[in-house]
């Protein structure tokens, strides 16, 4: 093959392409939930100001590039085919890490899998060569002093991101306090001033310095001054801003907020440019200045510092910026991450607790009444006094634009300082540890959370590792394989990676589901339509999974099991989550009616009731896919046919229909359905021993009617309660005052034991 | 020299000690068949046994070699190095064989014993070689590389062998007797008894005669030469014998041939598996002799190829390890306990309790086996199927019978088929894995007898490819860890011999007494008639619901007081009481299998039974379900209720252990009235709805809200299951006393 390196360039090319454009809408959401929590903003504008980040970081992206380039490995020890080489593996490496790690959920990092897919490829080139030549000379071509201080890097960047955010938040909300409006006309201008300032220098003036916008005198004298002009240019903001603040209606926060998430997108774009585009320019590089055999010419040009050419850079910035903007699909996307981000802080953890936090959540309770013994009582509680909650809170956003600008600031000022010195740094960690820490300084940890936020730093750093442990080794074992394969490997290894998107793409497709939204108010009318909605559709989704467990089951099919599996699962789920929403709605308003009082109440027992409902369908839908795996008999006839039977009667129960009688059909032809269940029981204790039928089947066909059962109880008693709620509704429509409502019915909420029925004759007719 | 002698003497204590547990453990191997077919009394059964293993003991001299050279050449070896290769070999035993009791982990003493000799020679050897700084290519000449292999080999060849040859025969047999046995039995019996016995004859006696201690050459070279004959002779005089039997006395051939089988079985065991429990520290004591009477200068520069000669073990020996077997045989309660849970389990069939779970693996032979089952159905012709199926009919059972495990003449295959296998490989002086080898004996049998239903069979799968696996895996650990010994004892000479002998003491000492702790009992199939239901009813539901409020109160105590260690102690609490409750429930399928020509009230009464133990199960897992959460919102430090909710939970959880006291009334033992139950249910309900209104005001975390709602829950539950059964209870009890007076009571409408 005479024309390889076309080839791989074109390789290089199509994955630089693809990781940009994905891993920029991948890691936005870093950078986005802070604004969107506080409701900075509608995503629209956000995305553009991101977008408008994003193309003027990468200009400023240049310097790093060349930075990690001859950070990692020696290049004058390679000869330039090798090069090649090991900047596709690396590249393809790196990508598919990234996509593989990202869909495990585990947190990731573009920056890691590309130093460590390099540093692995350089390695792994570094001793094929050697063994090749039988010199150990060439062990000394991975960069180690550099490449330790680069990794280094990361890590202590990621502490200082955590303390740095709790620190700076824990000062801002003394000065803030939770009532933002008391203290707003006094601080608010020359804070957002100081931001600005901040923001202003270490993102414009810093890194246009080291990246030769300006000719050189300019940029010493810059670096000279500047604590001067930073010291003019704070004036100049303190005068804009207290003029906005105190003279018009515009929140300056928000302004901040929206300038920090700029500058995050830009600090996110001058970092993380190189980790997707960075291969390809090197490669593009690599191929422009070598004019010789690539065989025999060794790879001198990486050793000198090396200028990009902004117009490529530009290029990259757009490919980054342009989906973001005009791809819907990108677009809702990042909408579901961000809503998952935002819900975490709920009741939703990402991460499950943990031995490790546990007990570091214990040691640090056992702590705290030492730390507070050594503070003064009046500074105590001055703190106190400064955190105390505000009163009329609102529950709409999840934070407020002092911690969103705290977050987003510490967080850009990072990621630029670490430029300036040619660190690359993990943004997605960064921001990762920035939002938790500014959540501790917020005081918004609490023993109900701490543990799961612990968990998450701890994961967080578990992530690390994982991702450079298989970045390293994906790279080493595919550079082996390209060195060894030649082009082959590499259209192999390029076909195979895309495959791995491919699958992948589709799954995410299938996963995305919305979480409930909750109603502003919850009154009694909206939890009664919300009622009267949701029942009839849950029905009949129940009594259809039902039915095609059923049949699955009968006719041994393996693989609708599973599916009816993962539907049963998803519905628990969603039930659960919608059964949650009672917690909300009794959040919300403290000074409700009794009646909305008694709805809510109501909600939550119809909910709790389906939930039931659905957990005995994955119980059933389980343990009949466990049946069938394992290859144990089938049902007979009298048996196949009841349950076909008893199928269709609970598919009749449910109208597809909404409103108050949804559930009419249940109510009546119900506990016909319930004595027909029984009957099927009496039939088949007496089958036990004349058909020899096993225990395991016959547990299992318990399990069946059972759940039948269940469903059946359940609903009849959302249908009562459902009921219930609308007369009461009513009368207070027709009489204008309230009544109070009877007290439910008590016996039927008594769930049946799984296997015999309240309602089920007490010994068998015989 | 004196340590040598320590040495000797632990040896001997640790063959001892080996031969205790091993025989403890494999007697099941030999006595299962005839224990379980139900041929003869126990006694005459271990009587038996007893002679086999015996006379099995003398006839394992040639297997003695193994230990000496079958793994190393001892020839390049100091008898320093072969003295800590055969420490190293009966410490790492010790210590492998008990660990791997301990998980429940398939394992053999033949695997073990060979690869941990393999890995301790490995190790010896480039000791020796760093030593003496030879060449490193040269290392293969101190490992009996040949013999080695060809050991290994066998151990997994006759595992396949034995499967296979056990379903062809039984097949064949099956083919021949069919279930019902009586009819062929009277034309084919004596053939079949003839062809066993001699057959045992053959290949124990004239085969394994050349292992044997006390057999001369020249009686041996008269066997060889006149096989032909003897085995014709033999086989004749068995069968007319067997036919005069069966024609003119009635005699149950079955139980002689089986006896028979048991004795041979016994004998192949003895005389294969011996070596691995006392083979070394007999070397051990050869190698010492061999050193005294050459009296050589220095223990490091004396060579051992006297351990080369085919030297015949000492017959006092062997008769002696004999003794100590026949000894743990009858004395030992472990091996009675073991024994009777084998034949326990095997009687089962169907059962929900499986030895083995399903694996992934197994799913995929059994879909295999499904498929090529049904291929074969297509191509053989209908006609042949037809025939085939006839004699396949299984057997009906007669009202009341308790089904045996498995029938004669699967017993008799078993038998005599795995005892032919390890007696012949005992001949070639090739150690197998006696308990691996009954093992895939009785699943090939099986398997041909169409025991292996849809039921059953993904777990007899998983259960082989566990047993073949557990040969990996101790295949592994035994060379891993001998050599790691073997190395430490090189390297440390006498002080690490002594560290390690106390060690091993320490765990044998230790594991012994563990033992004696967790016997568990197998407990016994209550007879489903109404009155015993009734009394086990009666007693057990008050108990159980006393027991689960209990748990339940302090649980809520715990809690409050933040008490981590006692909760995780009360959710262990709440899984054995739900482990028992399954166990309970699951008897209804035993009393519903063996007595099904029962009466119509006993019939209701294991009904009433099973719905009782229904509830109860649920109660229990629900209780279980809770006591998890409970413990992980301690061990996660959430918050704790204050306040209301602290006095209400605990009020709650007062209430329920005041009115689940037991009790005095024999006739209704739960006194959760129903009054008293609706009572508890309107407080629950009340502080249901006062959580829910005071979640606003209070800042109340939704995890702390959903916790107190399952505690509430449970309660709920409890109270209605608790009301149930009390329900349940006095019907069967009245229905009962109706029963004993006499009156018939109309089961349309009983008596409330």
């Amino acid at each position: 093959m005479e024309n390889y390196p076309v080839v791989l360039l074109m390789i290089l090319a199509a994955a630089a392409a693809v990781g940009l454009a994905l891993g920029a809408a991948q890691d936005a959401s870093n950078y986005l939930t802070s604004a969107l929590g506080c409701r900075a903003a509608r995503l629209r504008s956000l995305l553009a100001v991101a977008a408008i980040g994003i193309l003027s970081g990468s200009i400023f992206s240049g310097n790093l590039m060349g930075a990690v380039r001859s950070g990692v490995f020696r290049a004058q020890y390679f000869v330039v085919e090798d090069v090649y080489w090991l900047l596709t593996a690396a590249s393809l490496a790196s990508l598919a890490c990234n996509r593989v790690l990202g869909k495990l959920q585990l947190p990731t990092s573009t920056t890691l899998s590309f130093l460590f897919s390099l540093i692995g490829a350089a390695c792994s080139a570094a001793v094929f060569r050697a063994a090749g030549s039988g010199s150990s000379g060439m062990l000394s071509a991975v960069n180690q002093e550099s490449a330790f201080s680069l990794v280094g890097a990361t890590l202590v960047y990621m502490a200082a991101a955590f303390f740095g955010a709790a620190a700076l938040q824990f000062f801002l909300r003394l000065i803030f306090t939770f009532r933002l409006e008391n203290t707003y006309r006094r601080y608010a201008g020359l804070f957002a001033a100081a931001g600005f300032t901040l923001l202003t220098d270490f993102l414009v003036i810093r890194l246009a310095a080291v990246n030769h916008f300006f000719s050189t005198n300019t940029a010493i004298w810059l670096l000279g001054h500047e604590a001067e002009i930073a010291a003019y240019i704070f004036c100049l903001y303190a005068v804009i801003f207290l003029t906005l603040s105190l003279c018009t209606a515009i929140n300056v926060l928000k302004l901040l907020v929206l300038a920090a998430t700029a500058a995050c997108a830009f600090a996110f774009a001058a970092n993380d440019l190189a980790n997707f585009a960075g291969f390809a320019l090197a490669a593009f590089d690599a191929a422009r200045n070598t004019h010789g055999d690539p065989a025999t010419q060794y790879m001198t040009a990486f050793a000198f510092p090396f200028h990009t050419q902004p117009l490529l850079l530009l290029v990259a910035g757009a490919v980054m910026a342009v989906p973001l903007v005009l791809v819907s699909r990108v677009r809702n996307q990042l909408r579901c991450d961000i809503n998952v981000a935002l819900a975490q802080g709920s009741d939703h953890e990402r991460f499950g607790s943990s031995r490790a936090s546990r007990i570091i959540v214990r040691t640090l309770l056992n702590a705290k009444p030492q730390v507070m013994f050594f503070l003064p009582s009046s500074c105590r509680e001055f703190i106190k006094h400064r955190f105390a909650a505000s009163p009329t809170k609102s529950s709409r956003c999840a934070f407020d634009e002092v911690r969103a600008s705290t977050t987003l600031i510490t967080g850009a000022l990072l990621i630029a300082g670490a430029c300036r010195h040619d660190m690359p740094v993990s943004t997605t960690f960064i921001f990762f540890m920035t939002t938790l820490g500014s959540g501790l300084g917020d005081g918004s940890w609490n023993r109900e959370n701490a543990v799961y936020r612990i968990s998450g730093m701890l994961s967080a750093g578990a992530g690390w590792l994982i991702t450079a442990a298989v970045a390293f080794f994906s790279s080493v074992l595919l550079c082996v394989a390209l060195l060894w394969g030649g082009v082959t490997a590499a259209l192999a290894a390029a076909l195979a990676v895309a495959v791995l998107f491919a699958l992948s793409r589709r799954n995410a497709q299938n996963s995305t589901w919305s979480v409930p939204t909750m109603p502003s108010h919850a009154d009694h009318e909206t939890v009664r339509r919300m009622v009267n909605e949701a029942c009839a559709p849950l029905l009949s989704r129940m009594t259809k999974l039902y039915a095609a467990t059923a049949a699955a089951f009968l006719s041994e099919r393996e693989d609708q099991l599973q599916k009816a599996q993962e539907e049963a699962a998803d519905l628990v789920d969603q039930l659960t989550e919608l059964r949650a929403l009672y917690y909300e709605m009794a959040q919300q308003s403290s000074s409700s009616k009794k009646l909305d009082l008694d709805a809510r109440y109501c909600y939550y027992r119809i909910f709790a009731n389906m939930l039931l409902a659905a957990k005995a369908e994955l119980f059933l839908a389980t343990t009949a896919y466990q049946h069938v795996a394992d290859r144990h008999r089938n049902f007979v006839n009298p048996l196949a046919k009841n349950l076909q039977e008893l199928t269709t009667g609970l598919t009749e129960l449910s109208i597809p229909e909404q409103g108050r009688f949804s559930l009419r059909a249940i109510r009546t032809n119900g506990p016909g359905l319930l004595l027909v269940i029984s009957r099927m029981q009496s039939d088949l204790l007496s089958s036990i021993s004349s058909c020899g039928l096993s225990m395991r089947s016959c547990e299992l066909y318990l399990s069946f009617l059972q759940c039948a059962r269940d469903i059946v109880d359940r609903f009849q008693i959302a249908a009562i309660l459902q009921d219930q709620l609308n007369d009461f509704c009513d009368r207070v429509e027709e009489r204008g005052f309230i009544v109070r409502p009877v007290r439910l019915e008590t016996r039927s909420i008594i769930p049946a034991p799984r296997t015999p029925a309240a309602n089920s004759p007490r010994f068998p007719k015989k | 020299m004196q340590f040598f002698y320590v040495l000797l003497a632990f040896l001997a204590l640790l063959a001892v000690c080996d031969l205790f547990i091993g025989v403890s453990n494999d007697a099941v191997n030999f006595l299962n068949s005839a224990i379980g077919s139900r041929i003869a009394k126990m006694r005459t059964i271990l009587l038996v046994a007893s002679a086999g293993v015996l006379l099995g003991a003398t006839f394992s001299s040639g297997m003695m070699t193994i230990a000496r050279s079958g793994v190393m050449h001892p020839q390049y070896f100091a008898f320093a190095t072969v003295m800590f290769v055969f420490l190293a070999v009966m410490v790492t035993d010790v210590l492998l064989i008990n660990a791997f009791n301990m998980l429940g982990l398939p394992t053999s003493t033949t695997v073990s014993i060979i690869f941990e000799l393999f890995g301790a020679a490995t190790v010896a050897a480039l000791w020796t070689l760093t030593e003496k700084g030879g060449e490193a290519s040269s290392f293969v000449s101190y490992i009996n590389t040949a013999k080695a292999l060809a050991m290994i080999s066998a151990i997994l060849i006759s595992v396949m062998v034995a499967f296979i040859s056990g379903v062809l025969v039984q097949y064949l047999a099956r083919l021949i007797f069919t279930f019902h046995y009586e009819g062929a039995y009277r034309k084919f019996g004596g053939l079949l008894g003839g062809f066993c016995l001699t057959a045992i004859c053959y290949f124990l006696v004239m085969k394994g005669a050349a292992g044997s201690s006390f057999m001369r050459p020249e009686w041996i070279s008269w066997i060889e030469i006149h096989t032909r004959t003897i085995l014709w002779t033999l086989f004749g005089a068995f069968t007319v014998f067997f036919y005069f039997l069966i024609w003119c006395f009635r005699v149950n051939i079955f139980r002689i041939i089986i006896l028979t089988g048991t004795f041979a079985l016994a004998f192949a065991f003895a005389g294969n598996d011996l070596v691995n429990f006392v083979g070394v520290p007999i070397a051990a004591l050869d190698s010492v002799r061999y050193y005294l009477a050459a009296q050589a200068p220095s223990p490091s520069s004396f060579m051992m190829s006297d351990l080369l000669r085919p030297d015949q073990a000492n017959t006092g020996l062997l008769l002696l390890s004999g003794f100590i077997m026949v000894i743990t045989l009858w004395t030992s309660r472990k091996a009675m306990r073991v024994v009777e849970t084998s034949v326990k389990l095997s009687s089962s069939q169907g059962g929900e309790h499986e030895l083995f779970g399903a694996s992934g693996p197994a799913r995929i032979i059994v879909r295999g086996a499904l498929m090529a089952g049904d291929a074969l159905k297509r191509i053989i012709p209908g006609k042949v199927q037809a025939v085939l199926a006839s004699r396949f009919i299984p057997r009906e059972l007669h009202a009341g019978e308790n089904p045996l495990p498995f029938d004669h003449i699967r017993a008799t295959i078993n038998l005599v088929l795995s005892s032919i296998l390890i007696a012949s490989a005992t001949s070639l002086q090739l150690p197998l894995s006696t308990t691996y080898v009954t093992f895939m004996v009785a699943m090939g049998s099986s398997f041909a007898d169409g025991a292996w239903d849809r039921e059953t069979a993904v777990y007899r799968i998983s259960g082989v490819l566990a047993v073949v696996s557990g040969w990996f895996i101790t295949a592994f650990s035994a060379f891993t860890l001998a050599a790691l010994l073997c190395a430490l004892l090189l390297w440390g000479g006498i002080p690490a011999a002594c560290v390690l002998m106390t060690a091993a003491a320490f765990v044998l000492i230790r594991s012994n007494l563990r033992k004696a702790a967790d016997v568990s009992a197998v407990k016994t199939v209550i007879s489903g008639d109404c009155e015993t239901i009734r009394q086990t009813l009666n007693d057990a539901a008050p108990i159980y619901f006393s027991r689960a409020v209990d748990i339940y109160g302090d649980m809520i105590s715990s809690f409050f007081s933040d008490d981590e260690s006692s909760l995780k102690n009360l959710k262990s609490q709440a899984s054995t009481m739900f482990d028992a409750l399954s166990d309970q429930r699951r008897r209804f399928y035993d009393m519903e299998k063996f007595g099904r020509n029962s009466r119509h009230l006993d019939r209701d009464a294991r009904w009433c039974y099973f719905r009782v133990f229904s509830s109860l199960r649920e109660t229990g897992r629900s209780l279980q379900a809770l006591s998890i959460a409970t413990r992980d919102h301690i061990a996660n430090r959430h918050r704790i209720f204050e306040g209301e909710l602290k006095k209400n939970l605990t009020y709650l959880a007062r209430e329920l252990q005041n009115s689940a006291r037991l009790g005095d009334n024999p006739h209704a033992p739960l006194s959760i009235a129903a009054q008293e139950a609706s009572r508890i249910t309107a407080t629950i309900d009340r502080m249901q709805e006062d959580l829910l209104s005071s979640i606003g005001p209070q800042k109340l975390s939704l995890r702390g809200c959903e916790l107190y709602l399952d505690y509430l829950q449970f309660a709920r539950d409890l109270v209605a299951r608790a009301h149930s059964t009390a329900v349940l209870l006095k019907e069967l009890n009245d229905r009962a006393d109706a029963s004993l007076v006499g009156r018939r009571v109309d089961p349309q409408n009983p008596p409330s």
